[in-house]
């Protein structure tokens, strides 16, 4: 398991190799089938991976979206679970462009409520744009004296203010936990709207915001209403506190802290974007 | 759609098809060039779930191209000498207007359950239904090289049951077991980020690509010797392809 202080590593380079882990482990190869790059499952997982990402890099500014599936294996070991091995492609997550590659195991445990994610990625954007990007939003929402608000993010028609942009990607990343948190083999999510945003003004280094977030469940369709408070300082881990409204009852999860379950070895920037 | 049906009557007419739950009357369009032959016949429908606002859309868009190209675009041309097209451009109306003044992210119908304290059927888990021929899975492979072509957009072709999720009832099911030869649900963009809630400047080149796939179908089909009737298709958008 990492720490999260080895999560931050610095510009590395790193080739990527398919035969790296496949097929090596701890326990005997046990039934091990090939999936079909269009599989939904396999997709669901790669998602799941991305979520776990997303929320432990705690980055506005380098969230990411799936790309494609390249290649993907599931492994079935009977009483404990299910394994998938993933390598896909990966978009910026607003504007979709290509911003490399991620290997990855998700792993849905019989006996653990989460899926236990491990993630390398390679990264094509600029790492010192992105700590810029993320500061710069930082220093804003420090200077504020008076808590911004919003609603409707985005609005019916698509639309984001540029001024709530970084707070709604902030929403992103905080709920990249809580769909990772209730992600099952089965049940997907994604994060389809702010209701609403409210920040609470700190004494000390963080940004803390309260937000209603509507999440939507695949295959279900469902829309689940989530409360989330994330507070945040770039460089360090997100915290994230968050309840569900599903159905008739409230559920309460325990503060996050997230360094169980999984682990990324962070992120390898590609220096000169060759690949 | 009366405005299209009156400036385009000599390929245009308006056919009315029933009543919402909340009584509002349900139109299609049926574009055909007069002619002794015998067509097959294209059945299109958008809208069937509410918030998925780029589907309507979409149905405006591929009207106002066919009658738009129809007197200059050889294929067009070609293929509505065989072909008959029905668009319904909003199925789901109620849920549709409900979208817009009220719930952005409603999908069902309006209709009233157990004394109006719930609301809605999803009309895409309600028909009858019990499916991939080797024509429609080539023919939707075509389309989506086609559509890629255009704004370089990856669409995954297969049966929805691997590549989206298990459902049944819907009218994909429901038109294969009546017999229709080619049926298709497009899922549009986008992936995720946005979902239903799609941005403006995301609205034409989804159009554009889209109208290029379905015009590939629509060849391929006219090209086929008799198939039978014809095809069908409806047209959802989705977050996360």
């Amino acid at each position: 398991m990492q720490r999260q202080s080895e999560a931050r590593l610095g510009p590395l380079l790193l080739l990527l190799l398919l035969p790296l882990a496949w097929g090596k482990g701890p326990s005997p190869p046990r039934a091990a089938e090939e999936l079909q790059v269009s599989n939904r499952l396999a997709g669901q997982a790669a998602r799941v991976a991305l979520h776990y990402l997303n929320y432990r890099l705690g980055s506005p500014s380098a969230l990411r979206a799936l790309g494609q599936v390249r290649k993907a294996t599931l492994k079935t070991i009977p009483g404990i679970g299910h394994k998938y091995y993933l390598q896909f492609t990966t978009e910026d997550y607003k504007s979709s462009l290509n911003v490399g590659t991620c290997l990855a195991t998700v792993f849905y445990l019989k006996r653990k409520p989460r899926p236990a994610v491990n993630i390398n990625c390679t990264y094509t954007k600029d790492q010192k744009q992105i700590r810029e990007d993320d500061y710069s939003f930082y220093k804003k929402m420090r200077q504020q004296t008076k808590p911004i608000i919003g609603n409707d993010i985005p609005d019916s028609y698509g639309n984001i203010e540029p001024a709530l942009e970084p707070a709604w990607a902030l929403a992103v990343a905080g709920s990249s936990y809580l769909m990772w948190e209730k992600s099952t083999e089965n049940l997907g999510y994604f994060m389809a709207q702010v209701k609403n945003v409210k920040q609470w003004i700190t004494k000390d280094d963080s940004i803390d915001f309260d937000y209603s977030v509507v999440l939507h469940e695949i295959p279900t369709q469902e829309m689940i209403s989530c409360h989330l408070r994330v507070i945040w300082t770039p460089g360090h881990p997100l915290k994230v506190k968050y309840f569900c409204l599903s159905e008739n009852q409230w559920s309460e999860s325990e503060e996050g802290s997230g360094t169980e379950s999984g682990s990324t070895n962070g992120i390898f920037n590609e220096k000169e974007a060759h690949f | 759609m009366y405005q299209i049906k009156e400036s385009n009557s000599e390929l245009v007419t308006q056919h009315y098809l029933g009543m919402t739950y909340e009584n509002r009357p349900v139109y299609y369009l049926k574009i055909s060039q007069p002619s002794d032959k015998v067509k097959k016949i294209i059945w299109m429908d958008c809208g069937i779930h509410a918030r998925e606002w780029i589907s309507p859309a979409f149905c405006q868009w591929f009207v106002k191209e066919i009658l738009q190209n129809y007197k200059t675009d050889p294929k067009i041309k070609s293929f509505l000498q065989n072909l008959d097209i029905y668009i319904l451009p909003v199925l789901n109306i109620d849920g549709y207007i409900y979208s817009w003044t009220t719930e952005r992210l409603w999908r069902k119908s309006r209709s009233p359950h157990v004394n109006g304290t719930c609301f809605g059927t999803d009309l895409n888990r309600n028909f009858n239904g019990s499916w991939c021929s080797k024509f429609q899975v080539e023919a939707a492979e075509k389309a989506a090289v086609a559509l890629k072509g255009k704004h370089g957009t990856n669409f995954t072709v297969g049966p929805s049951s691997l590549v989206l999720y298990k459902t049944s009832g819907s009218s994909r099911d429901w038109a294969h077991m009546i017999g229709i030869p080619f049926s298709y649900t497009f899922e549009l963009r986008d992936k995720g980020a946005y979902g239903f809630i799609l941005p403006p400047d995301q609205i034409l080149p989804t159009c554009e690509e889209t109208t290029t796939a379905v015009m590939t179908i629509i060849e391929y089909v006219n090209q086929k010797d008799a198939v039978g009737a014809g095809e069908t298709w409806s047209c959802h958008s989705f977050s996360g392809m």
